[in-house]
Formats: structure tokens, sequence, C-alpha cells
């Protein structure tokens, strides 16, 4: 086998060796790969059952081919890039700066004017910038289109305050998340999709206040955004198979959020006296099970699409459903409502530990990343909140130096073993 | 690179969108065909900063949020506030279940929301009124300290309140910085929104030989207007009067104008950099100019051509509290000092460290009276120990205030409420009167709501107290005290509005 995978390797990196790599696109990728493989097939060098594993090996690694797909994307170095989004966040902050220092001087149709005008304006140089032809500059267009974002957002604030809205509930929000997600995969940009998992979360957390009754930022509810954080992974999931890269963007998104949320509930000093919900408080049990439901849905709808693959099987059905289901079951624990419990503490780790595994059979390196941050933030945490009144100081932060200098270095070589295991796995 | 299809599509709903919000809030408005119902609020004007542009905060009876019992409505629930009209204004009269709601002359059914505090806490209605706005820049000098607002509110044809206008009266009275006393015959003034004579002629004596008798109804009459917010003014040895402005909360400079006796502005405004300190009935305006560094501050003197007198410095945490002549008062937390001009040069001639300073002022050029921890005491030039004046029986913080002739008023701060959701907090202070020769008077308590917090009184360069005839004027918070002393009581108080045209704001 191995002297045939070096010929395999040899033969598809020659092909694409022939080609402009910078312009490949993973799926012209892929298509060539199947068509070797199909072709050693059909010539007798690989039976029946190593070309089936290797097709489905590459449909995992590259994702589904589209068919007629006719897509070049450029890659820039990564130092343009990091200027490119760099620059996008600044102009982003400057536009947002402009609406808000300048709102209160601008007469009712100036207001109006300006706030579809310059949305407008921005969407149409960016789908100018994208449109192909000797013009085209897709970077460019991307930058626009992220600001078209902000713009609406802005707008959209600023407007509601004039007209002195009190919405119910945020549905216009949710509606410019999800077009901005949209826009996103389309034009591949990370930092549009990015701007839409912010827009999502903000939604929602209106959607807790106004259900739960609140404060606005709600960061004293910060259950359901488990719930929410999980949506998102699964949804990453899925959408690695439209984009591998924004779709492992959306697994680090909710990673974050369901370790942040499960992170606050854990902290001794947080307090969170939150009223449980009633029975009559259908509002608030829907922002609070609602989205582990969503994270089922698509959970399930991921394992029809990816059906028999047992990495799949592996990396979903262990660790995420079991944190899913043991989270929303942990929502009815009577207690968590009135006071910090042990079990606050033991979901935390157990969350960790079970991003990490998933990391690992997902093939995600930067989910493998956050879970080991989150997992020593954990034992640094319990530490504290064990040892700082029993101990002296000078002992307490001897031990804890000790611990963080020898702790981290066993979690960095974990953590490497991890990342290679996604390598020999693949 | 071929564009997606469905690419300009999701692009162009965005301002789409917007559109939508924009027919929705015209909507509300244009087809609103309910009553413009009058509400009186408060305002504060807060100036822009680099990320976000000016805004005006209203508080008031209907913006207040109201206590919940949760059993009954529960947190995130929808609920209405009924309020019945009571002369100007609405007063709150219950909680009710969600529902059509009256909108009329004498009943108002406001929308609110039932919120929780983030930590605990009681649930609260909270009322769905606009609160704030966004105003231009050149508004916030246009609005006074402690400004009262007539709102006109609309139900909405999508039952979102709205705000139809904001109007400000135009002699509202403001927080007064300065009550001025005036030759005999002529009457005191007072430096607020506006300048304002204490007209005479509403309680003139029956033998003529003074005023003040009845006092009943006490009348204000705005003789003109001062641009800008009034932060200090004196009467000069000539009787006109210096009234020193900022154009706004973030302006590092003072506009200076000088008025006749009758309120007449007699010339331009003079522009000065810097944080004004103190005035002088010399026409002296000390100034700290530039930025005050690590090292301190520098201290000027300037004359009312703008020419630099006499210069000193400034520690860290001090300021001036008084001038007199060539006599400037400097104080901190911890200490007073009185200083002297000698040479160009302001020289210390006493210093007396004291714990908790909270309030000085110059009785005369060799008498200080300070407000500290233990007491209030009396500072003379010369002498190091500290003569104990009066120590109150209860209370917390308190201010001096004197005036030329050497009398003295202490007001202790008794209480000082301020509820969650309200910016404006209730007070409560006690009054002490001391003449240049005798001993101190109680003269009581007094109430209000609202006006420059207590802090801020105590570093204002002008005097708030006046005394004629046995009567004494002291300007507090937004309102001016009207006390009979030898009958130790409260006789009146100034705080209306004394009509005249008004500005709108919204």
């Amino acid at each position: 086998m191995a002297p045939l995978r070096s010929v395999i390797r040899r033969d598809s990196l020659k092909e694409i060796e022939r080609r402009d790599w910078a312009r490949a696109a993973m799926s012209e990728i892929r298509q060539v790969l199947e068509s070797h493989v199909r072709g050693w097939g059909n010539a007798g060098l690989l039976d029946g059952a190593q070309r089936d594993r290797i097709l489905a090996d590459i449909a995992i690694t590259y994702g589904p081919a589209r068919a007629g797909q006719d897509q070049t994307k450029t890659r820039f170095s990564v130092g343009v890039w990091i200027l490119l989004s760099l620059g996008t966040l600044a102009m982003a902050a400057a536009l947002a700066a402009w609406f808000a220092r300048d709102w209160g001087d601008w007469g009712r149709l100036t207001r109006v004017l300006l706030s579809l005008g310059v949305p407008a304006v921005l969407a149409l140089a960016g789908l100018f910038s994208l449109k192909p032809g000797p013009r085209s500059f897709p970077a460019l267009g991307k930058v626009f289109l992220t600001l078209t974002a902000i713009a609406t957002l802005s707008a959209t604030s600023l407007l509601s305050e004039s007209y002195d809205f009190h919405p119910r509930h945020a549905a216009m929000t949710f509606v410019e998340a999800a077009l901005f997600a949209v826009m996103a995969f389309l034009v591949d940009s990370a930092l549009l999709l990015w701007t839409a998992v912010i827009t999502l979360s903000v939604a929602f957390g209106f959607e807790v206040y106004s259900c739960w009754g609140s404060t606005w930022i709600s960061i004293a509810r910060p259950l359901p955004f488990v719930g929410l954080g999980l949506a998102i992974l699964v949804g990453g999931l899925l959408a690695r198979g439209v984009s591998r890269r924004l779709g492992e963007q959306l697994l680090v998104a909710g990673t974050l959020m369901t370790q942040t949320a499960l992170y606050l509930l854990s902290l001794k000093a947080f307090d969170f006296r939150e009223p449980r919900p009633t029975g009559e408080m259908i509002g608030a049990w829907l922002v609070l099970f609602a989205p582990f439901a969503l994270a089922l849905l698509l959970l399930g709808a991921a394992a029809r699409r990816r059906r028999g693959e047992v990495t799949f099987a592996r990396a979903a059905a262990i660790p995420l459903l079991s944190m899913l289901l043991l989270f929303a079951l942990s929502s009815l624990w009577p207690g968590r409502f009135y006071e910090r419990s042990w079990v606050d503490g033991v979901l935390f780790t157990l969350a960790t530990i079970a991003g990490a595994f998933f990391g690992v059979q997902a093939g995600s390196p930067a989910v493998i990343n956050v879970s080991v941050v989150f997992f020593a933030l954990d034992v640094f945490s319990r530490f504290s909140e064990w040892f700082w009144e029993e101990m002296p100081a000078v002992s307490f932060f001897s031990l804890m130096g000790l611990l963080l200098i020898l702790g981290g270095i066993a979690l960095e070589r974990v953590r490497r073993r991890l990342v290679r295991r996604i390598g020999e796995a693949s | 690179m071929k564009r997606p299809a469905f690419l300009p599509f999701a692009a162009l709903l965005l301002p789409v969108l917007l559109g939508l919000i924009v027919m929705m809030g015209e909507w509300n408005r244009r087809l609103d065909r309910s009553a413009a119902l009058v509400a009186l609020a408060s305002a504060q004007a807060i100036g822009g900063t680099p990320y976000s542009g000016a805004r005006l905060l209203l508080s008031g009876p209907i913006l207040q949020p109201r206590d919940v019992d949760e059993k009954v409505f529960r947190a995130g629930s929808d609920v209405l506030l009924r309020f019945r009209k009571s002369g100007d204004d609405w007063v709150f009269v219950e909680t009710r279940a969600p529902g059509e709601g009256r909108w009329n002359a004498s009943t108002l059914d406001v929308p609110a929301r039932v919120e929780r505090a983030r930590y605990g806490g009681s649930a609260k209605a909270v009322p769905l009124v606009p609160k704030e706005f966004a105003i231009p820049e050149s508004a916030v000098s246009r609005i006074r300290g402690g400004a009262r607002l007539r709102l006109s509110l609309r139900r909405g044809a999508l039952g979102n309140v709205w705000v139809h206008s904001a109007v400000q009266s135009a002699d509202a009275l403001g927080d007064v910085v300065a009550l001025l006393d005036g030759p005999p015959g002529t009457p005191p003034v007072a430096v607020g929104s506006a300048m304002f004579l204490l007209d005479p002629r509403e309680f003139a004596t029956a033998d003529g030989s003074g005023w003040m008798a009845p006092i009943a109804d006490l009348k204000i009459a705005s003789v003109a207007a001062v641009p800008g917010r009034p932060v200090g003014a004196v009467t000069l040895s000539d009787g006109r009067i210096l009234v020193a402005a900022t154009r706004g909360p973030s302006d590092r400079g003072i506009d200076l104008t000088v008025y006749g006796p009758d309120g007449k502005s007699t010339g331009e405004p003079r522009h000065l950099d810097g944080l004004l300190q103190a005035l002088a009935a010399d026409g002296s305006i000390w100034m700290e100019e530039g930025r005050r560094g690590s090292s301190g501050g520098r201290l000027v003197r300037r004359d009312l051509s703008g020419s630099r007198g006499a210069e000193g410095g400034l520690d860290t945490g001090e300021f001036v509290f008084g001038a007199r002549d060539d006599i400037v008062g400097r104080r901190s937390g911890a200490m007073v000092a009185r200083d002297r001009i000698d040479g160009g040069r302001l020289a210390e001639t006493d210093r007396w460290p004291l714990d908790s300073v909270q309030g000085a002022c110059l009785r005369s050029r060799d008498a200080i009276v300070a407000s500290a921890r233990g007491g209030v005491f009396l500072l003379k030039a010369g002498v190091r120990q500290p003569e104990t004046l009066f120590v109150p029986q209860s209370g917390g913080a308190s201010s001096v205030s004197c005036d030329e002739a050497g009398d003295v008023v202490v007001a202790v701060r008794l209480a000082e409420s301020r509820r969650v959701y309200e910016p404006r907090a209730e007070w409560t202070e006690h009054l002490y009167y001391q003449p240049a020769v005798g001993a101190f008077v109680d003269l009581g308590e007094i109430r209000g709501e609202g006006g420059e917090g207590a802090q801020a009184i105590l570093r204002e360069p002008s005097p708030r107290m006046l005394v004629r005839n046995g009567i004494l004027f002291y300007a507090v918070r937004g309102q001016i005290a009207v006390f009979d002393i030898a009958a130790k009581t409260l006789k009146a108080r100034i705080d209306e509005r004394a009509g005249g045209p008004s500005e709108k704001i919204l």
C-alpha cells in the first residue's frame, strides 16, 4: 500500500502542479483526485474496496463535489490577508462611528437617505467588484459587502431609535444575520461570516431579554447561549460540505460560545439569581430549548447526508449528542436557577474534554486548541476557588505557578498529540 | 471568478429591509390619529465624543420605571401604566394588564415591559416611551442644566408611543450659580439658566424702607439671556455684573460677559481658555490654564481685558475656592491654604491641614470658613489652630457659603436617594446661618429633587447666598430658598418658570 500511496500522491501533485496552484479550487482538486483514483481502479491498480475507501476519504477531506462548478479562488499570502482584514475592520469602525457621531446633526430626510443609500452604494460596489471580467477584484468585493453589513446594522439600530420603536422580537436582526451568512458563503468571506455570527448572537440575546425579562445583554443568563453555541457548532459541521474553510470558522465560533457560556456558569463569583421560567413563560422555555432542538435537527440532517461514515458518527454522536442531551436535561435542574451548584463545574469540565475529542474526530485543530485553552482555564479557576482561602498567599502563588508551568507543558503535549491524530486519521 | 446568481438579491435586500423600518416608522406617525398629550420631563444634555453624538436624556413621572408584583406580572410581560392628569403633570395610578388602553386628556395608559434588574431585586415595569434622543451638538449648549421640557406625546398608529415635540421653557430657573446683591434699592440678581431679577416691586414694604414684606408668591423676572452655560458670576465694584459661561459640558474655556445693573449686556463676550477657578469683585478672573500634569497646574489671574496679572501653582487635587483683592483661598481634600499676591506671584501665607475638607469660603481677607470632618471651622490668618465654629448633630457632607459682609450659611446634607432607573436624586439638607457677628441660627430643612449634586456645588466660584433686611436667599440645586432669619422659617421657594417665549428642542 505504501508505494501505491506515494504513487497516488505523486501523480496527484504532478497533475496539480501543471495548473496554477494559487487559483485552483478545492472542488477542482477533488475532481482531479477522484478522476485519477477511478482511473487506477479501472486499470486494476486498486481493488473495489480500496478505491471506495480512498474516494470516501477524499470526500471527507475536500467536501462533496458540485457539478458544473467553476470557481477559482484567489488566495493571498497570510500577511496580505491580515492587512486586508484589519483594514476592513478599521473601515467598519469608522463607518459605525460616523453614523453614531453625526446622526444627531442630520435632519429626518438626511437620516433616511443615508441609511438606505450608504448600504445600497456599498452593496453595489461589492457586486461590481465581484463581477467577472478584467476589473474583477474579489477581495475588494468582500470588503465592500462586509461594510454593507456594518452599515446595515448601524442604520437598523439608529432608525429604530429615531422612530421610537420598542420591538417585541428581533425578527429584522435575525433576517439580517441570515442574509450576512448566505452572502458570506457565496463570496467565501470569513469576516462577513463572523459578522453574521455576532449579529445572530445579538438577536438571540434580545430574544432572551424579551422573553425572560433580563437586562439586554443577557450576560446574567448564559444558559440559552450554551444551546446556541451547540447549534452553531453543528451548523459548522454541515457547512463544511459547502465550504470547509468557513465551516471551520463556524466550528470555532460555536465552540467559543458554548465554552464561554459554560465557563460563566461555573464561576463562583458569578451571581445569577434568575427567575426559573414558570409554566406560563412559554417564551423563556422556548429560548432555552429551541437552540438545543435546532442543534439536534441539524445533527440529524448532517448524519443523514453522511450516512454510513463512521468517522462522522463517532465525532457527532458520542461527544456532541451527549453534550446536547446532558445540557438540555440539566436546564431542568431546579437548583441551577437559584444558585451555582457542582453541576455547573462538572458540565464545564466535561464540555472541554468532549470538545477536544470532538475536534479530533471532526478533524479540526482549531476546536482542539479552543477546548484545551478552556480546559486550562477550568483548572485554573477551580484551583483558585478551592485553595485561595485555604492556603497562605506564598504557598498559593507558588503552587499555582508550578501548576501553570508544568500543566501548560503537559497540556501542550496532549494538544500536539491530539492534532497529530487528525493527520493520522486522515 | 463567477459571481453567484443569488448574491445581488441577498445584498440588495438589505437596504430594502431598512426601507421597511422607515415605512413602518412613517406609518406609525402619519396615520396616528391619537391626541397629543403634554407631559413634563427633566432634560439632561450630554455632549458628543469622538465615537458618539450628543444625546438628550429625559426623566419624569411618565418615564420612570415602577415596581410591580412579579406574582401578578411576570418578568418579560407587557403591561400598561395608568396615569391621571393632575395640574400640569401626570400622576401614576396603577399597573394594568395589557389591553386597549386609554389615551385622553385625563387618563393615560403608557405601554411598559416588566424587567428584572441584573442581579436579582424586584421586577420593574419600564415604560416603552423614548427617553434618549440624538441631538445636534449645537443644541447641547442651548439646553440648560436642570432644564424642564414640555413633551408632546402621541400613541402612534402601530402602538409605539412617540415624542411629537419637546419644548424648553425659556425662563426655567435652572441651577443657580450665583446670587448677587446690589446697591440698596436695586433688586438682587440670580444667575441660572438666564439672568433673573428678584423683582422688588412684588414685595415692597409698606413704609418703603426696604422690601420683602410680605413674602408670598415670590416672583422672578428674566431680564437677560445668558449664552451658553453659566458657571459663575460676581458683582463688580462699580455695580456691573460679570458672568462667566462655558459653551458646552466639554468646553475648556469661558466666555465673559459684562451686564449693567439693569441686566443689559454692555459689550461682546470675551473668551478665555482654561478652567475658571474664581471671580473677584475687582474684576479679577482666576483661571487654571493648560492641562494639569503630574507636577500640578498653572493658576493665572487675568483682568477684564484679558491681560495677565499674578501667577501661582495648583498641586494635584487642589483648586481655588475664593479670591478677594490680593488674597486667594485654595483647598484640597486634606488642607486649606491662604495665598497672597507678592510681586506678581502667589505666596502661601497660611496652611491648615484638615481631614476630609468638603467646602470652604472666604469670610474676609483674613478669615476662612471651612467644613471638614468634625465640623465647621474658622481659620484665621496667622493662627495655626482652627477654631471650631459649629458641629452638626447629624448628616453627611456639608457645604459652606459666605458673603461680602461675613455672613455664613452651612448646609448639611441629610439624605440623598437615587432610584436605580431614575437620574434625579431626592435630597434633604439642613441649613444653619451665622451672621458676621453672632451665633448660629438653625433654619431647618429643605427638600428637593434633581439639580446638581452636592459635590458640584462645593466647587462653585460664586456666592450662593445673600441677606437683605433679615431675609436670607440661598440658592441650592435648582431652586432659591427664602428664609426669614428671625422667625427661623422657610418662607418661600423659587423654582418655577416666569413665562415668556419657549424654545423647541425636538
